[in-house]
């Protein structure tokens, strides 16, 4: 028995201790997960709060098939996307949403810490939907399946809502990820 | 078919390829095309960054301080039930405090009736002028009463050492309870009295009691956890 099934058998029990070495252990993921798909860092932290309490409350249906820092970020992620859908009634079917076309205004820099958060600060700036499924796929790992049947779309939605949100991302980060500076490229 | 220069790969179909295996027909168009081999190394250069992202934890937007009274109104936290003892300390502890709390609390109209009716009061019966009066005394009786009790329980024949022990260590659960519930409480209202005091004489409480149980220790041991 591995640390974590230990804790969580005291967890069900009631135990305080291991409830909270849980949280100490995993937090900084899940919460991770939370902060990328809420921006607002209000919301995200009560939303994080939510999660939190959906996890423990379902404890008990933990079955040990999977790892237990697996089964967390799976109910984080439904968490959270129930939560977005409860606040803003996000219509995760629809691939499109305004989206300000500009360039994210940031400076060149050659460093890959700068360059994941200029990734985080453009996904912001995605529409709700496409921003999920870019957060789910690209920097959680999530398959467009597992990503399809969280939001109720078909894995072709999933992936359609990708490759604009990688488009537009590249568009906007280009002066960070192109290689050199070349004339403009007009794909058909 | 992309065979021809001029047949660039589309926006997406570039995106798509930054974790999908190009055709043949498409790598020979990258091959061959420069613009659309950079956008698609950079394409792959923002999904490997993006890769990198989710493998960072940050740091936690929760606090357990916060989370652990949810959980415990959920009934998801359950606490051990307290021995006896501790219970009758713990409500000797709340009538006296709440007493003098009372008193504190109490507006002037009232403290004005039992100034004038002095006379008619036990002497043992405190009357204060002022809510620094009050507190001050309120110290003063919670720092007897933890000595007194400390005093009766090392006077006690029957009390052995590792009685005290488990005394404190029952005591040190029992405070570390209330000081998260006041604590949580003066996280909706900071400026309570009330929760303040009980709060701050929780955990002097608590110290003392560190201190205690430490002493009851036996010699060359040190105290990592209760």
């Amino acid at each position: 028995m591995n640390t974590d099934d230990e804790l969580v058998r005291r967890a069900i029990a009631g135990d305080e201790r291991a409830m909270r070495q849980l949280w100490s252990l995993h937090a900084p993921r899940i919460d991770a997960l939370v902060r990328r798909l809420v921006p607002d860092p209000d919301r995200a932290a009560d939303v994080a709060q939510e999660v939190w309490i959906q996890i423990f409350r379902a404890l008990p249906s933990f079955r040990g098939d999977s790892q237990f820092a697996t089964w967390a970020h799976r109910i984080a992620v439904n968490g959270t996307l129930n939560a977005i859908r409860r606040a803003k009634r996000v219509d995760f079917a629809e691939a499109g949403g305004p989206v300000q076309e500009d360039t994210v205004a940031v400076e060149p820099d050659d460093e890959a810490p700068f360059v994941r958060a200029s990734i985080i600060e453009a996904a912001n700036r995605l529409a709700p939907g496409a921003r999920t499924v870019f957060v789910l796929h690209d920097i959680e790992g999530y398959t467009h399946e597992e990503i399809a049947e969280s939001l109720g779309i078909t894995p072709g939605g999933s992936k359609s809502q990708l490759f604009k949100a990688r488009a537009k991302l590249k568009r906007w980060l280009a002066h960070l990820v192109d290689g050199k500076t070349r004339d403009a490229h007009t794909p058909v | 078919m992309h065979t021809h220069l001029s047949d660039h790969l589309s926006a997406e179909r570039l995106a798509a390829l930054a974790d999908d295996e190009l055709t043949t027909s498409e790598a020979a168009h990258v091959t061959s095309c420069p613009p659309c081999a950079a956008d698609l190394a950079a394409h792959r250069r923002l999904l490997a960054r993006a890769r990198e992202e989710g493998q960072i934890p940050s740091v936690p937007l929760t606090r357990w301080e916060t989370l652990a009274p949810q959980l415990a109104a959920a009934g998801l936290i359950r606490r051990r039930a307290l021995r006896w003892p501790v219970r009758i300390a713990a409500a000797l502890v709340l009538a006296a405090g709440g007493a003098l709390f009372g008193r504190y609390t109490a507006t002037p109209r009232v403290v004005a009736q039992a100034s004038v009716g002095a006379d008619n009061i036990d002497d043992s019966m405190p009357i204060f002028r002022s809510a620094a009066e009050a507190l001050a005394t309120l110290n003063r009786a919670e720092r007897d009463y933890r000595h007194a009790s400390a005093y009766l329980v090392a006077q006690n024949p029957e009390t052995t050492v590792s009685d005290r022990r488990d005394a404190y260590r029952a005591r040190l659960a029992a405070l570390d309870e209330v000081a998260q519930a006041t604590a949580a409480g003066l996280q909706e209202v900071p400026n309570d009295p009330v929760l303040n005091q009980y709060y701050l004489s929780t955990v002097g409480a608590r110290n003392a009691t560190l201190r205690q149980l430490k002493g009851a220790l036996p010699v060359g041991f040190r105290l990592e956890r209760y």
